[in-house]
């Protein structure tokens, strides 16, 4: 279903701390990755900070290029697939000046989604946000930005769900509720956590994802693994 | 079909009501800056004894510093409008949920130009009406002004989307669209007669389309009906036809290659 080519993506990054004349150097965020993801996997990619998770999801959503390599989804483009992808990054591209209701429906409207007040309110009652879906997004707490975010990654019903980092500040509570939430919805994803036993709830396939390179580890080996590594 | 184009403006209205006094209430504050600047400048030659300055009299100088404010107004709107947009977009990062949704960037184009209709119209009125009071028109040249003023405007939005792009991939790079759009006001004649320029610059000039759209309109208003109004219209006809394709290409081509930097 996707299908990463030896795909390397590197990036231009500033070496001094000068108005001009700066030296520059290139890193690879990526380096020369393959994976494939069937149908139905749920890939949960761990790595420190800067590891390149991040970049991974945007050259997955095709907001980013890579450098070299191919992505492949359902035997053709990104481009070609964008009705299947939901991105979510954390609990941001969302219209903090609009309300929830509207920030949805502008989205579901973008997809082209039949029905969209019908779908808007199945999630609604699914994210538990409905009492808060007329209220403007800015008086949102984290938790409930973070259920809307998803909400709207997934408002066109994707094949293919990218989330990043999507319990990120949350309270255990909230954390637990987004998890289960993801769980249910039973779509191929890629997720990108901090959170060793999020990891571990949620994925089929774990692995570790460090300087560009990808190491991976079966979810029952994942306590040793990090005993011997961390 | 328009499902997508009518979800933008929707939005963008949405945004810009957000904080609807000061939206509302800024939307003439450009026309009156300049607008006033140079009708004072010529209300004081005139005082002094000028009678006719380039063409212009005391009676007609009024209309024409106008109709050259009503263009100077959806210029900036059009060209100012995605760079403003894309800015704060970038930064929520809801301009990347829109690069990954399956939508035609015309409907951005004209979706973020369309939901400026409100400004546009609030800047229209208040200055047929102004213009009106001073030396009244048919009310079909009135129609046939809008019209102009509506293409000129669509064809601002192809080079206001090129700075948008700029926004979004480089932000160093702004600077030079600030020079793009002085220099383009400066030769389009929007406040002083084209005659002012040595003959090497009206040639210039004569190549600018939104010359062509106040020269139309003023030409319109006044009712001096010739065969040089559809030289006029053509220009500006073409340029709302390929500044809007040339706009989108640069558009797509750069969000391709550069994708979004500096968020």
């Amino acid at each position: 279903m996707i299908e990463l080519k030896e795909v390397t993506k590197t990036f231009k990054i500033k070496l001094t701390n000068k108005i001009w004349f700066n030296k520059y150097s290139t890193i690879k965020a990526i380096d020369n990755l393959s994976l494939n993801l069937k149908k139905g996997q749920i890939f949960s990619l761990l790595g420190p900070n800067g590891a390149g998770k991040t970049t991974l999801l945007k050259l997955v959503s095709g907001l980013l290029k890579p450098t070299s390599g191919s992505i492949i989804i359902n035997n053709s483009t990104i481009e070609e697939n964008k009705q299947n992808i939901g991105l979510m990054l954390g609990n941001s591209m969302l219209y903090h000046r609009l309300t929830g209701h509207n920030n949805l429906k502008f989205f579901a409207k973008l997809y082209q989604v039949k029905n969209y007040q019908e779908r808007i309110k199945e999630l609604a009652n699914f994210f538990n946000l409905t009492k808060w879906l007329n209220n403007y997004v800015e008086t949102y707490s984290n938790g409930m930005m973070s259920k809307l975010a998803l909400a709207r990654a997934i408002i066109h019903d994707p094949e293919i769900l990218l989330l990043d980092e999507p319990t990120l500040g949350l309270d255990p509570i909230a954390s637990n509720y987004v998890r289960n939430k993801i769980k249910e919805l039973n779509k191929t994803t890629i997720l990108t956590t901090h959170y060793l036993e999020e990891a571990k709830k949620l994925a089929t396939r774990i692995a570790i994802l460090d300087n560009g390179r990808i190491i991976e580890v079966k979810p029952q080996d994942m306590n040793k693994y990090f005993t011997k590594n961390v | 079909m328009f499902e997508k184009l009518i979800a933008i403006i929707e939005k963008e209205i949405k945004l810009n009501f957000r904080y609807k006094i000061n939206y509302l209430g800024g939307s003439i504050t450009n026309t009156l800056r300049l607008t006033i600047l140079f009708l004072l400048v010529y209300f004081g030659l005139f005082s002094l004894g000028f009678e006719g300055i380039e063409g212009l009299n005391p009676k007609t100088f009024i209309p024409f510093i106008l109709l050259g404010g009503l263009i100077s107004s959806f210029f900036i709107l059009g060209f100012e409008v995605f760079y403003l947009k894309f800015l704060s977009e970038k930064y929520w990062q809801t301009f990347q949920a829109i690069l990954i949704a399956p939508i035609n960037k015309f409907n951005l184009l004209f979706g973020i130009g369309l939901a400026e209709s409100i400004r546009l119209m609030i800047i229209f009125l208040s200055i047929t009406i102004i213009t009106y009071i001073v030396i009244p028109t048919k009310v079909i040249y009135i129609f046939a002004i809008l019209l102009v003023t509506l293409l000129t405007y669509f064809g601002i939005l192809g080079a206001g989307l090129t700075k948008g792009m700029i926004t979004l991939s480089n932000e160093n790079y702004i600077f030079i669209f600030e020079l793009i759009s002085a220099t383009w006001i400066f030769l389009s004649c929007l406040y002083y007669p084209i005659t002012i320029f040595p003959k090497a610059i009206q040639k210039i000039v004569l190549l600018n389309p939104v010359y062509h759209s106040v020269t139309l309109i003023r030409e319109l208003w006044s009712g001096s009906i010739n065969n040089s109004l559809w030289t006029h219209f053509f220009w500006v006809l073409g340029f709302a036809v390929i500044s809007p394709l040339i706009g989108v290409f640069l558009f797509n081509k750069a969000t391709k290659t550069y994708g979004i930097k500096g968020y």
